[in-house]
């Protein structure tokens, strides 16, 4: 599925980076849809910050373009529209120790051009967005890693920004502080088109609706979520019967909807091309051959066997 | 802009920079004159030893003059030491853990940043010099009699146009490198390079940056020799320091500007 780029909230055409000989985003295209959150996906390594630090024009690339809400990107030029239109939240936010986080909030509301009541104001807003009004006055060098994660996703907020990149937002955190932060990206993309990137496939699918998958700094798949599920990988279901199902796993290899039958001494594994029809006949069949039914289950295709499929296993070169 | 303002005297005063160089500067301002006050009776004490060695120590008395020496001397050591270690990660130091690149993703002039962020520290070591140099006048005049403060106040003149050279060069080798001690080595250097040269070529030593330092010196006079006026060279020394310290500001800019966050 491909997507028009005048539709798109970031587009990337090209993009090349190199340090050294080391080439670490290689004619990358990306195209984001508005208001979809944007999960960019990859190995370590696989050029995913490097990518997200371009788009925030913080570096510079040896070829290539990006747009954000019809905005370019010029790292090191005075020209504000991109970053007036953009929220950017790094891998390992670092903000002023000595600033509470209320402080920050202004300051960067101010960088906004907000008047003072307003940067306040919004900053208010922003903390009960992230659930940190009551340590508002606190110190950041106070704050845990969640917490300052959180105060870091508020200041990219404060310029009510068009796009939000967010650079692993959760992978450093404990499993309360991910699912507080992973929470938060939920909610928020009710108001913002959202890039995150994550080598957890885990973060991945439970937020995100689109997916570039990076590896080696190049863009092997982009699709819908759904798509790349259902595109990539097929359901299996799973069948436990009483009595001999010897003859069943014949009958079920010849069925159209069948792609593929494994059977233990415990159950029936069916890779199934049309769950809906699977559901329908397995009953009939079951009649049929006289079995008695212990349990049928399906099984939803996850992530983790897209990824594998385009990237690699562990160990194997992609 | 006014944001950013606000950020920077937070920055001084929360991080308590403000107490650091003005107490340096005081303390080797009253250090001077103290010093030379005691002097004497410290030299009696050695030379009682001395006298019975056969060695006879003379001594003039103290002058106003000499206190200031004194300060201007310890100034010139322990004052750029502190100016170059408050500042050798001022730029440096937000580059390394990431706070430059929180702010330039926001749409605000690296430059402007820069240029607003030298001018309120350079503002800041500035005042931290002239306190200590007016705690040094008070102390030279409480223990040592009034010294010359017209002479005085062209001395000031003449070693803060340096001050604020090296508190420049320190800027900009912070915005060249990401470590915070390389910037400070860099700093270090030129301190101990400049006298050097200016002796080997006479007109570095005169019309170059150390030449003010060393008119200043010259201008005070104390047991050293009679004080001399402050010749055209060294006005001319002062002025370029100062211009130089505007100069670097741009190579920082065009340093940063091209840097990847």
């Amino acid at each position: 599925m491909s997507l028009n780029a005048n539709s798109a909230a970031v587009t990337v055409r090209g993009l090349t980076r190199t340090f050294g000989d080391q080439v670490a985003v290689n004619n990358l295209n990306l195209s984001v849809p508005h208001g979809e959150v944007y999960g960019l996906l990859g190995p370590n390594g696989a050029g995913k910050t490097t990518t997200l630090k371009i788009m925030a024009g913080l570096l510079s690339a040896d070829e290539g373009h990006i747009r954000i809400a019809g905005a370019t990107v010029r790292p090191w030029k005075t020209d504000f529209e991109a970053h007036k239109k953009l929220g950017y939240l790094s891998e390992d936010p670092v903000f002023f120790p000595w600033m509470s986080g209320m402080e920050l909030l202004e300051l960067v509301g101010g960088l906004f051009n907000l008047t003072s009541a307003q940067a306040r104001q919004k900053a208010k807003e922003a903390l009960e967005i992230i659930g940190l009004t009551s340590r508002a006055e606190d110190r950041i060098g106070s704050y845990s890693r969640g917490m300052r994660q959180r105060i870091g996703i508020a200041q990219a907020l404060m310029g009510e920004p068009e796009v939000l990149l967010l650079d692993e937002p959760a992978s450093a955190l404990d499993p309360l502080g991910r699912r507080e932060v992973l929470a938060l990206v939920d909610r928020l993309k009710e108001k913002t088109t959202i890039i995150m990137s994550s080598h957890i496939l885990d973060d991945i699918q439970r937020v995100c609706t689109w997916v570039g998958v990076l590896n080696e700094g190049r863009l092997v798949a982009e699709e819908s979520l759904q798509n790349l599920l259902t595109r990539f990988t097929e359901p299996m279901m799973h069948l436990e019967v009483v009595g001999d199902y010897g003859r069943l796993t014949d009958i079920l290899r010849e069925e159209s909807w069948v792609r593929g039958v494994t059977a233990t001494d415990a159950e029936i594994r069916i890779l199934v091309g049309n769950v809906s029809e699977g559901r329908t006949r397995i009953p009939e069949l079951l009649v049929e051959y006289n079995l008695g039914l212990v349990e049928l289950r399906t099984e939803s295709p996850e992530l983790e066997d897209v990824f594998l499929e385009l990237v690699g296993a562990p160990g194997e070169s992609a | 802009m006014n944001s950013l303002l606000t950020k920077e005297l937070k920055e001084l005063f929360r991080t308590r920079r403000v107490v650091i160089l003005p107490a340096v500067f005081v303390g080797v301002g009253l250090m001077g004159p103290i010093f030379m006050r005691l002097l004497p009776f410290l030299l009696g004490d050695a030379g009682g030893s001395a006298a019975a060695a056969g060695i006879t120590i003379d001594m003039p008395d103290p002058i106003p003059a000499d206190g200031l020496q004194q300060y201007f001397g310890m100034a010139r050591q322990f004052g750029l030491l502190a100016i170059i270690l408050t500042f050798m990660g001022i730029v440096s130091g937000e580059r390394r853990d990431g706070s430059l690149a929180f702010l330039f993703v926001k749409p605000i002039s690296r430059v402007k940043y820069l240029l607003l962020r030298w001018s309120v520290n350079g503002l800041y070591a500035m005042l931290a010099y002239l306190i200590g140099s007016l705690a040094a006048a008070a102390a030279t005049h409480l223990l040592l009699g009034p010294p010359d403060y017209s002479v005085y106040a062209g001395a000031v003149f003449l070693y803060g146009a340096y001050f604020l050279l090296v508190y420049s060069w320190t800027f900009l080798f912070s915005a060249a490198f990401k470590r915070p001690a390389i910037a400070a080595g860099f700093s270090l250097l030129p301190l101990f390079l400049l006298p050097v040269l200016g002796i080997l070529w006479q007109p570095l030593g005169e019309w170059g940056p150390y030449g003010a330092v060393a008119a200043g010196t010259l201008a005070i006079g104390g047991m050293t020799g009679p004080a001399a006026p402050i010749e055209l060279s060294a006005v001319v020394s002062a002025l370029a320091n100062l211009g130089l310290a505007l100069l670097l500001i741009p190579s920082a800019f065009f340093l940063l500007k091209r840097t990847d966050l």
